[in-house]
């Protein structure tokens, strides 16, 4: 399993796009930083089935973002939940 | 496990340098040991001595410093990227035949040899980009 994180808001860049396209079925993705943008209901129709979605929550509370607001896949976790998710990846992808 | 830590953004840039401290230090609150942390492109000004913030502002390079003192962090600076944006330690001031030198104490310069090498020796290399 790979751990895929995303830094950068799908309005800007396609960073979010390109790595749901790579990423395949029992991989992780988490948003960081300007990427919790993407766990928005408006970016739900870029996800797709059979992987995990997950957003660090201190960057969502940094950008004003409401839990109910994500679209429902979106699980919203820590720093801690952040090293968790590490642990259990094979490897961590980090796209920029 | 035992974590290395890449870093490609500068303080007052963008949140990479933020955003891998607050997950260093959940990291070592979770038992893990960070062997290496390596700061590449911009990510080098985090190296540097100098920087003085407000004093109501958090200085993440100093945060950086602390941490790594106290919990025996290795922090290397890519020397390539160091020196073209005038991070210097007192060998490479004077090779350049510069007046003084500014990289902060507990940090070396090194090659990107350390950057490969941390991701062939620690359990895991997590980057934070720019």
């Amino acid at each position: 399993m790979i751990l895929h994180t995303v830094n950068k808001s799908p309005s800007t860049q396609s960073t979010l796009k390109e790595c749901l396209f790579t990423a395949t079925n029992g991989d992780n993705i988490l948003l960081i930083e300007d990427g919790v943008y993407g766990s928005t209901t408006a970016f739900k129709a870029l996800l797709k089935e059979g992987l995990h979605y997950f957003v660090l929550q201190e960057d969502l509370d940094a950008r004003g973002i409401a839990i109910d607001q994500l679209a429902p896949e979106w699980t919203a976790i820590s720093y801690t939940g952040f090293v968790e998710l590490t642990e259990t990846a094979d490897t961590v992808c980090s796209w920029f | 496990m035992n974590y290395s830590i890449a870093i490609y953004g500068g303080p007052y840039s963008n949140q990479a340098a933020h955003s891998a401290l607050h997950f260093a230090q959940a990291a070592l609150t979770r038992g893990h040991c960070i062997s290496r942390v390596f700061f590449y492109h911009d990510g080098i000004y985090n190296g540097s001595a100098l920087v003085s913030p407000p004093q109501d502002e958090a200085n993440v390079p100093a945060q950086w410093h602390t941490l790594a003192k106290e919990n025996d962090i290795e922090l290397v600076v890519c020397i390539a990227a160091a020196v073209r944006r005038g991070l210097l330690d007192e060998k490479e001031a004077k090779r350049y035949s510069r007046a003084s030198h500014n990289i902060a104490e507990g940090v070396s310069l090194s090659g990107l040899g350390q950057l490969i090498d941390a991701g062939l020796t620690s359990h895991k290399l997590i980057t934070f980009g720019l």
